[in-house]
């Protein structure tokens, strides 16, 4: 008992003396807490009393949720208070051992009678303790406050404290990084700059590796979901973000989000989390070898190795060089020889100043810049090799195509198809995402020759002379080839399918059930519901049928006979060969509404062709079809827009319009329907872009009464319905073309 | 007893200490002398256990320094340039140091800040650079550190309190046996307090030897002889290290007995003869000199 209190007594005594000489900062960090917590919460307590008459739409929810909502998007996962443990933690982190950057502070501590690891370990206790008991306290108090507006609630103060844990591992995170970065110097200044190298050195290598690709590599697929930039594994503020605003409930902001959702973000939080603490045990652990090792002399001294200084030189020379390099390809939009030689002079330029900079400060001495000369060189020929392994894509990022015996199996995404979907907290997920969640090819080889052509084809601006664009304005669709590698491994392609693509090889894939299944949701009626049913204020479920004659409501209650019939559809007369030569002549929708009929965001579509006659049956018996695309006789009049491409871009005009019943006639038989959206539909208007560069629109406007609309969709209000067509290939008429 | 063997440590390329071998034995006073640069400073800071030494060992009653508490806690270290909390005062610093040495004798610190006028509510930024010597002086002797490491201390103080701070050790050394250790390039400075001196050049010990032992065998003597022949006489047989004459007076500073020099001189009854006390400085110049060194090239520069 005495030898606790005693041990007790002894921390406090020693906690106190460091916090005593650190009191600025102790000061800072109680002020800040303060400000956020306390002062911060209250305000947004306040406003929110406030605004509760002139916000109409939560006028139903009470104070009281609405104080622990606004207080818990301060204060929990959505608050901004991660930004003071960032910058605390690299203060604290420099500041704590800034005693060693002196020589009479050196003597002085180094010479009390404790061992290195005793004040190594108070020392960053007290870090900690400065940060945790001001932000501990704050938002105790901060929650005290909540109660005293009647606005607690259990949810929010266990959201709170989570949060409080979540940023208080990334805080230990940083801190150890920042006390490793730290103790690498030996003046204060270097030590913010190695800060700054420490935490910014990955981010900087990966984006220059990631914009190098995206640049030099023309299949390189930019969508975002690539691995290089998919996670920064030292950088401590990403992890808490990225796992906690990556939490599909991190979305759900309104009177719905409560325990569950709460619970939910902390739970994809602790990968984050613990990230984070591995980040601190490795780092800790390094920090504490480089204090024990520490020499007293290294006071004063920049950079304490002689080794760490070489890695800084070279790695920030050439990463940094790089940028600048692409950073001029990027001003002159293209390959050419005068801009490889702006490039790389601007590399050689860049290296020499950076070199000379770094090494002004590691001496501390102007006259020191072009120490260590003979590295300069060294350092542009790295540079240069890499910048030209880039460029002259010698890996062959662009030719890759896996071995099919390696591939699991892939997907392929076609831009046009605009998918789009929620998961499981109501959350929109992108076309990509959706895909590779939903379509597992399995005939690679298939996907691999699709893959082959579709490399080609993108990289033929490359291979045309000295990579000029090419004059040919050949029709393609941009996609993306993903494989699944047998080893786990991701590999994604942005590919272009050239127009003219064999469809018996595209049939081979797109008429398969795994494709089909990947791209339409045809699963169960019931899969599709719980998903609309995660949208926020969801409450009310409908099908629609869209066609250019009008628009039709359904029920919920119509969707599982729908699935089935449209399912039996798509699998026996969906293709290439169907899809790319006919517009779908409809659409079925299945959208959400709130109570007051307002359409959410979230629509599933499944477009509806000629040759679905089982799916136009169920429609037509349930009263829903109202019939395909509006027939010339329908057509009150059309207008011919013309668009010229020139050198300052595009303009359109009006070319003419006619409600002459012959010429509606013709110019519809010459065209298709855009109305709809379809992947594959060979749009002549694109490939008709002539040697005049014209491309020509139609606007085709309903006569009056043809329109039927029983929906709140106010698109079709209005007597004149206005439909999108264009020509097909080479059925431009004649006097059309004349009026150019 | 601080014992150091074959101690080395540089500074990059700079050798700082050179394979120093020194015993610092109880009982005494040990007097580091050297030009500035000649390391002592350093070895200060390696027996402090501030800095490691690269090879060689340090023992601090046979124990290692480095690193080592219970051996630290046995030390005092008062650097030339020494460190307070900023805004900090003699009563701050007082408590600080007594939370770190568990025998700090608080009383007696009250009592000597009081002695010596310094005002422990006045901040130690406002104190004069020997106000600030002497409270470190204080802290150190109050420390209950056996040994105490000065590193030019007395360079700053005034007489009287030179002869204060020297006292104050005086007690202490025999009341509780504190063993000081006092750098400076001061010869003069050392000569009344030291008993033992080592001599520091260029990171290496020239020389380490009792004051008392090298006086006895040195002798310093003024004389005026009646004639050149009783001069060769008279100094024929002894060990003369230096002389020097001004008119007819010669001053000599031999090697031996006083009783056997003094004899030697009387012999041919000179018209004056004294003998004179032997100067720190004297003896040292003798003794390098001795050794191949021009001591007054980096002594007295």
């Amino acid at each position: 008992m005495t030898s606790a209190n005693s041990s007790l007594g002894k921390f406090i005594r020693e906690q106190r003396e460091i916090t005593a000489r650190r009191l600025p900062l102790a000061a800072l960090s109680v002020l800040m807490y303060f400000l956020y917590d306390i002062f911060g919460t209250a305000m947004a307590i306040q406003r929110e009393r406030a605004s509760i008459y002139i916000d109409t739409d939560d006028a139903v929810l009470t104070f009281a949720a609405r104080g622990a909502r606004i207080v818990s998007s301060w204060m929990g996962f959505r608050g901004i208070g991660w930004f003071i443990c960032v910058v605390g933690a690299i203060l604290l982190g420099i500041q704590g051992f800034a005693y060693l950057y002196k020589t009479s502070t050196v003597d002085f501590y180094l010479s009390r009678p404790e061992k290195r690891s005793t004040r190594f370990c108070a020392i960053t206790v007290n870090n900690f303790l400065i940060y945790a008991l001001p932000s501990l306290l704050g938002t105790l108090l901060a929650f005290l406050l909540t109660v005293l507006n009647g606005c607690a609630a259990g949810w929010l103060f266990s959201e709170m404290l989570l949060a409080w844990l979540c940023q208080t591992v990334m805080f230990l995170a940083i801190l150890a990084m920042s006390t490793a970065a730290s103790l690498l110097t030996g003046t204060v200044v270097t030590a913010v700059l190695m800060n700054a190298f420490f935490f910014g050195i990955e981010a900087l290598f990966r984006l220059t590796v990631y914009f190098h690709m995206s640049a030099y590599f023309r299949t390189f697929d930019d969508s975002g979901d690539q691995p290089i930039i998919n996670r920064f594994l030292l950088l401590p503020p990403y992890h808490y973000l990225k796992s906690i605003t990556g939490s599909p409930a991190y979305s759900i902001t309104d009177s719905s989000y409560g325990y569950a959702n709460m619970l939910q973000i902390a739970k994809d939080a602790l990968p984050g989390v613990l990230f984070n603490l591995i980040i601190f045990a490795v780092f800790i652990v390094i920090a504490f070898y480089l204090y024990r090792t520490r020499k007293a002399e290294h006071a004063g001294l920049s950079v304490t190795h002689r080794a760490v200084c070489v890695f800084i030189k070279f790695s920030a020379a050439i990463l940094f060089s790089l940028d600048a390099g692409l950073f001029v390809y990027w001003i002159f939009g293209r390959k050419s020889a005068s801009e490889l030689v702006a490039v790389i002079l601007t590399i050689l330029v860049t290296i020499f100043v950076g070199c000379a900079l770094l090494e002004t400060i590691f001496a501390q001495n102007i006259r020191d810049a072009f120490h260590r000369f003979y590295q300069v060189p060294v350092i542009a020929v790295i540079t240069l090799i890499v910048m030209f392994a880039f460029r002259l894509d010698i890996t062959g990022y662009d030719r890759w195509l896996p071995d099919a015996s390696q591939v699991e199996s892939a997907w392929l995404v076609n831009y046009n198809y605009n998918l789009e979907d929620v998961d499981e907290f109501g959350s929109y997920i992108s076309q990509n995402s959706l895909i590779k969640k939903r379509m597992f090819l399995t005939n690679t080889e298939d996907v691999r020759e699709l893959a082959r052509i579709g490399q080609e084809m993108r990289c033929r601006y490359d291979d045309n002379s000295y990579n000029e664009f090419p004059d040919d304005q050949a029709y393609y669709w941009n996609a993306i080839v993903g494989w699944r590698m047998k080893n786990g491994k991701i590999v994604t392609r942005s590919i272009d399918i050239p127009e003219n693509i064999d469809p018996a090889l595209m049939d081979r894939i797109v008429k398969t059930k795994e494709f089909q299944d990947g791209v339409y949701r045809l699963e169960n009626a019931d899969t599709i519901r719980e998903s609309a049913k995660r949208i926020s204020g969801a409450s009310r479920f409908n099908l629609y049928v869209n066609t250019e004659h009008g628009v039709s409501t359904g029920s919920d209650s119509m969707l599982d006979e729908f699935l089935k019939v449209y399912a039996g559809d798509v699998h026996n007369h969906y293709s290439f060969t169907m899809a790319s030569a006919n517009a779908p002549v409809g659409c079925v929708e299945y959208r959400v509404s709130d109570n007051g009929w307002r359409n959410r965001y979230y629509g599933i579509s499944w477009p509806v062709y000629e040759s679905y006659t089982d799916t136009i049956a169920f429609l037509d018996r349930n009263g829903l079809w109202c019939g395909g695309f509006i027939t010339p006789e329908e057509v009150a009049r059309v207008e011919i827009l013309r668009s010229v491409w020139d050198e300052d871009g595009e303009y359109s005009e009006n070319l003419f319009t006619s409600d002459d019943t012959a010429q509606i006639r013709e110019i519809m038989d010459a065209s298709m329907s855009t109305t709809y959206t379809s992947a594959w539909y060979r749009y002549g208007s694109t490939s008709c872009l002539d040697e005049s560069n014209v491309t020509y629109d139609i606007n085709v406007y309903a006569k009056r009464g043809i329109i039927y609309n029983d929906s709140d969709d106010d698109s079709y209000a209005g007597d004149e319905a206005c439909f999108g067509r264009v020509f097909l290939n080479d059925r431009i008429p004649s006097y059309v073309k004349d009026r150019s | 007893m601080i014992a150091l063997e074959h101690l080395c440590k540089s500074f990059g390329s700079t050798l700082a200490v050179n394979d120093v071998t020194l015993n610092i034995k109880e009982g005494e006073v040990f007097g580091l002398v050297g030009t500035n640069g000649a390391g002592k400073s350093t070895l200060l800071r390696l027996v402090t256990g501030i800095l490691s030494q690269e090879s060689g060992s340090i023992l601090v009653d046979d124990m290692p320094v480095f690193d080592n508490p219970e051996v630290k806690q046995k030390i005092f270290f008062i650097p030339d340039d020494a460190y307070f909390f900023p805004g900090s005062t003699s009563a701050v610093m007082c408590e600080y140091y007594r939370s770190i040495y568990p025998d700090f004798d608080k009383e007696r610190f009250d009592h000597l800040t009081e002695g010596f006028r310094l005002d422990t509510k006045k901040k130690i930024s406002e104190f004069s650079k020997g106000m600030k010597k002497q409270l470190m002086v204080i802290l150190g002797i109050c420390s209950g550190a056996r040994y105490l490491l000065c590193d030019e201390t007395f360079d700053g103080l005034d007489p009287v309190m030179r002869q204060g701070v020297k006292s104050l050790m005086a007690q202490d050394m025999s009341d509780r046996g504190l063993v000081p250790v006092i750098a400076s390039h001061n010869l003069r400075e050392l000569e009344d307090i030291c008993d033992h001196v080592g001599l520091l050049h260029q990171g290496g010990v020239l020389l380490s030897e009792d004051l008392a032992d090298m006086k006895l065998g040195l002798q310093k003597v003024q004389i005026v002889f009646n004639s050149d022949g009783d001069r060769e006489e008279a100094t024929k047989d002894l060990n003369i290290l230096l002389e020097e004459q001004r008119g007819r007076l010669y001053t000599y500073t031999v090697r031996g007995e006083r009783s056997y020099v003094e004899s030697h001189f009387r012999s041919v009854n000179p018209l004056f003869f004294e003998v004179l006390k032997l100067s720190l400085e004297e003896i040292f110049i003798s003794e390098t000199e001795v050794v191949g060194y021009d001591i007054r090239k980096f002594i007295l520069g």
